[in-house]
């Protein structure tokens, strides 16, 4: 193994996690054993390693933040319900009108279909001028 | 183990967007993801005030778009992705609110010295952006390369090699008088 190999060797070692750094080679071991400078660079890789990882400390995420997280998704499917409701009102008209259609359709049968029809007209302007006034 | 018990999580989560239980997708998201996004969001803003309201934002973003995900890119792909750019909407920010203000309150995301006296924060400046990054998320992330990679949308073997050259020019800067 020359020098360069060693080095790059070295810092390969750095990625791996803290755990696994024990597994380095016999052959790695020896050059440094032998050699000043590659000893050097090792002593001063390791020191780095340190630097950083006490510099940069995973911090843990603030105690409160799924809270906090769960107020704002309540609030927004509160705000997504009222944009929502005055299509559900416009539906439950539509069903009350058919609901309605059936209940008059025997009247009509009886001959009262002049009143049946006026009744149902009326509701269908009803609902019309409810989406007009939606539109608006 | 760790490792498999964040997989069998990560095929959960992919199995309940399967079933279009998205309530539920969206609890292994936030078990699997908010400590990484966090972490990366103070790397991005240097601030782990803002990282908390920039992980809050994403996480509602996440919230609201999940109906629209379609597996074609990893779900960690997608999640950092979605990090990645609300925290650059957040720096953009700052930075346009911070040339009508004097002062600059921004905290370092690196300490200035460590107990042993070190100037990180001077030796950093001698490294290019992506390698700052490379090497801040390294640590932050506790040393998963694949996380760094997928987070800075790079091949792992890339980030290897930012890590290296960081770790080679922190080594000459430190040498330095």
């Amino acid at each position: 193994m020359n020098c360069g190999e060693v080095k790059d060797q070295i810092l390969e070692i750095f990625d791996w996690a803290e755990g696994t750094r024990a597994k380095t080679s016999e052959k790695l071991m020896d050059h440094l054993a032998g050699c000043v400078e590659c000893a050097r660079f090792a002593s001063e890789q390791s020191a780095l390693d340190a630097a950083l990882a006490q510099a940069l400390t995973p911090p843990e995420v603030p105690v409160g933040f799924r809270v906090g997280l769960r107020r704002h998704i309540r609030r927004e499917r509160i705000s997504r319900m009222l944009v929502s409701l005055p299509e559900l009102a416009i539906l439950a008209s539509c069903i009350a009108v058919a609901l309605l259609c059936v209940a008059l359709l025997p009247m009509a049968v009886a001959g009262e279909a002049a009143a049946a029809m006026a009744a149902v007209y009326l509701l269908e302007m009803a609902v019309l001028s409810s989406l007009d006034e939606e539109e608006a | 183990m760790e490792v498999p018990i964040l997989m069998e999580q990560e095929s959960r989560l992919l199995e309940s967007l399967d079933r279009k239980r998205y309530g539920e997708a969206f609890e292994y998201a936030l078990e699997l993801y908010e400590k990484k996004v966090y972490r990366l969001a103070v790397m991005m803003l240097r601030d782990p005030g803002r990282a908390e309201d920039a992980t809050q934002e994403i996480f509602l973003r996440v919230w609201r778009s999940l109906k629209a995900y379609d597996g074609r890119a990893a779900f960690s792909t997608w999640i950092y992705t979605i990090a990645r750019n609300t925290c650059l909407s957040m720096v953009r920010a700052e930075q346009l609110r911070r040339t009508e203000a004097i002062e600059d309150t921004t905290e370092p995301s690196v300490p200035a010295h460590t107990a042993d006296g070190v100037d990180l924060e001077r030796h950093m400046q001698a490294l290019s952006d992506v390698q700052r990054e490379a090497i801040t998320l390294f640590y932050l992330q506790e040393r998963n390369i694949d996380d760094v990679a997928a987070m800075l949308d790079l091949p792992a073997g890339t980030v290897k090699s930012h890590l290296h050259r960081a770790r080679k020019i922190l080594n000459e800067s430190m040498r330095k008088p």
